[in-house]
């Protein structure tokens, strides 16, 4: 009796304090999601001030069959999730390895590493704009003095998607610091164990950290897939998709249908289909996980 | 006694002046700007607001890039400003919506006579069928800014308003000298539209119905435009110019000439050193006419605004006041008003700390301008130009090719917008 009296106040405080959140969910974004399923079945050019007007699965039919920049915005999305996501990973990695030795003054270098992760993405596009740039940029200045051919960067269609990839590593920061926390999950008996056992470096990564670590990996991956699904920012400021078509990713052309052409139908339906290929994707990535990603408490028949 | 006729008294008064004294009505105008032209329309609003003690505005200004998206939910949820600032390259779209109130009645009201106080293109650009939906208070032109110590440099006498584009690709390539990041360029500027439009062709049919740049007037401008940079090598490449741009590069020193709008002559006033200056556009040789753009900024009233009158003193006020147009043209704008415009006042008189320059170059394209195809809701038409003229530009694809894909992807864009 005494217990369940302080459990219903308990719980009044509870659903009083969460409520804004909830509420604030609810509004502004459970509604919202609802509400563009309606929209994405909708013709509604918000420009010509005409109500929406229902037409079924048209969006869907006019994107996978009549528009040909929906799948050059696929092909350059894939593009750049395929290079981007696990060279990302593995310098992540790699960083993670080399910052956890134990020497002196590396959380001095593991500040410096995660330092670009924290700086606003506008600024950093802006930046990587001049490091990019053709004739002044930091990276031709290098090429050129090795007496490397300098490509136009931003300005090539062929190169303009690398350089996106190239850039995207400067974020690599984030997944670093996860790896390094699962770094040193890994009981050190383990290898002090292989150690007495001779195994050497490469077989202690191969048979112990890599193993240990792949629950991180795991988690980086499928967050990575996700958030390459979703370029924007990057691109917008450099490039807004050009030239031509080189860089014209998913939800670039998703944006600018909605907030440049007003088509809110239509980009609705692709923000569907989006949510669609990334649920796809990550579900993919869980289901191959049963044979890579190994768990501590696990046991394996 | 005596403190109750001091009551009493001020009873009295309070009651007669309120009476008399009605709050000034609120009208809310909706307006772009980057910092310096949201200063410079809080300005013209102030001396608006002086003439109108009845009258207050409440501003809405917002960033150039936000300006479409907030005014189209405004539209949307059917709770716009009163006032609306518009440009007449939207092509009479908003007015076609209904989104705008017919300004006629009101012109007809305090009699004024547009065909003689504006141009008649920003008017005509102004309406769309069967409604007057702006007024234009200033104007936006093009013409070629030109660098004369390049030019004394080159021994070449400065350009002047006889000159057709075979004089302007002579100089361009006597402007040209030098290799690699110091090249000095005789063209660092030349917008696509101009080149479609310099022999004559176009882009859009005049009622927006249908693209039509593929024709071969079309291709030869595009193909002069394409063959400054490969086969003359007078223009910078297109990676050359995201090393350093347009504006940089003339006002370095580093280009002989440029197609640059009026908008530009502020920031060049500053950064510039070389003695400059700007003349017409050149000519089409053969049929000796000239294309510039011209753009104009305008005020248009809401169809649902309750405060139509308020609105219209501010909508008149912008164009006509000569208060204000004069304060547009104090500060480098071209006045819509005819009458300022070509005052000598205007064309000989110059910003404090602003060297003279050929003003009458501009106001001189507002008599034969056309209006760019890429205004309002053709963004997207605007998009897909861009996105074909970048790989001409490349050299990555032929001019044939990029319009004759242009027109498809145009017109299917053109359907959607006018159905």
């Amino acid at each position: 009796m005494h217990k369940k009296k302080i459990f219903s106040r308990e719980s009044v405080y509870f659903h009083f304090f969460i409520s804004p959140w909830f509420l604030g969910f609810l509004i502004f974004t459970l509604w919202p999601i609802i509400q563009s399923i309606y929209i994405s079945s909708t013709d509604w050019e918000m420009q010509l001030n005409v109500a929406p007007k229902f037409i079924g699965m048209a969006n869907y039919k006019n994107l996978l069959f009549n528009d040909e920049l929906f799948w050059i915005s696929l092909k350059n999305t894939f593009y750049y999730a395929f290079g981007s996501v696990p060279l990302g990973l593995i310098l992540a990695l790699i960083l993670a390895l080399l910052l956890n030795q134990k020497l002196r003054g590396i959380t001095i270098f593991r500040t410096i590493f995660y330092l670009p992760s924290v700086i606003s993405g506008v600024a950093v596009a802006l930046l990587w704009v001049w490091i990019f740039n053709p004739q002044f940029g930091i990276v031709n200045a290098i090429l050129a003095k090795l007496g490397l051919p300098t490509p136009g960067w931003l300005t090539d269609p062929a190169w303009a998607m690398p350089a996106l990839i190239i850039m995207s590593l400067w974020g690599v920061g984030g997944s670093m610091l996860i790896f390094l926390a699962g770094l040193q999950g890994i009981p050190t008996e383990f290898y002090e164990a292989a150690e007495i056992d001779g195994a050497k470096l490469w077989a202690k990564f191969r048979y112990i950290t890599l193993p240990m670590l792949s629950p991180t990996i795991f988690f980086n991956l499928v967050m990575g897939i996700i958030g390459s699904f979703q370029i924007f920012t990057n691109v917008y400021i450099m490039t807004s998709g050009g030239p031509g078509t080189a860089t014209l990713v998913y939800v670039l052309y998703l944006f600018q249908n909605a907030f440049l052409y007003f088509k809110m139908g239509y980009a609705s339906a692709m923000a569907w289909i989006l949510f669609v290929i990334i649920l796809t994707l990550t579900l993919l990535v869980i289901k191959s996980s049963a044979f890579w990603v190994y768990y501590e408490t696990e046991v394996k028949r | 006694m005596k403190k109750f006729l001091v009551v009493l008294c001020l009873g009295v008064m309070f009651l007669v002046s309120s009476v008399l004294y009605a709050a000034p009505v609120e009208i809310r105008y909706i307006y772009w700007g980057n910092t310096e032209e949201l200063q410079f329309r809080e300005e013209m609003i102030k001396i608006f607001e002086q003439k109108h003690p009845d009258i207050k505005v409440i501003r809405e200004g917002n960033p150039p890039a936000e300006y479409d998206r907030k005014l189209t939910a405004q539209l949307t949820a059917g709770n716009a400003a009163d006032v609306i600032n518009m440009c007449n390259d939207w092509w009479g779209q908003r007015g076609r919506q209904g989104a705008f109130a017919d300004l006629t009645p009101f012109v007809k009201k305090d009699k004024l006579d547009l065909m003689k106080l504006f141009w008649s293109f920003p008017i005509k650009s102004m309406q769309s069928p069967g409604i007057l939906e702006g007024l234009p208070y200033i104007l936006k032109t093009q013409a070629l800014f030109y660098n004369k110590k390049l030019f004394e440099e080159a021994g070449l006498a400065y350009p002047n308003d006889n000159w057709t584009w075979d004089n302007f690709l002579e100089a361009a390539i006597k402007l040209t000298k030098g290799e690699g990041a110091q090249k000095q360029y005789g063209v660092v500027g030349f917008p696509t539209i101009n080149a479609a439009w310099m022999f004559g062709g176009d882009v859009t049919s005049s009622n927006m119905k249908l693209v039509v740049a593929n024709n071969p007037k079309t291709l030869k401008g595009i193909q002069f435009l394409r063959d400054l940079i490969f086969k003359y090598k007078v223009m910078p490449t297109i990676a050359e110019f995201q090393a350093m741009g347009t504006g940089v590069r003339f006002s370095t020193g580093k280009g002989g000439m440029m197609i640059d709008y009026s908008w530009s002559i502020a920031w060049l006033q500053q950064a510039m050193h070389d003695p400059w200056d700007v003349v017409q556009l050149p000519m089409d040789p053969a049929t000796k006419k000239r294309y510039p753009e011209c753009r104009a900024d305008g005020l248009a009233i809401y169809s649902q605004s309750k405060n139509k009158d308020a609105a219209w003193e501010l909508v008149k006020a912008f164009a006509t006041d000569p208060d204000i147009q004069k304060y547009i043209a104090k500060n480098e704008g071209i006045p819509a008003l005819k009458s300022i415009a070509l005052s000598p006042e205007h064309l000989n008189t110059f910003k404090e700390g602003f060297k003279p320059y050929n003003k009458k170059a501009f106001v001189d394209a507002v008599s034969y301008a056309k209006l760019q195809p890429f205004g309002g809701y053709y963004n997207e038409l605007g998009t897909a130009w861009t996105r074909e003229m970048d790989l001409v530009l490349l050299g990555k694809e032929s001019p044939e090719e990029a319009l004759k894909k242009f027109q498809t992807v145009g017109n299917d864009i053109l359907k959607r917008l006018t159905k």
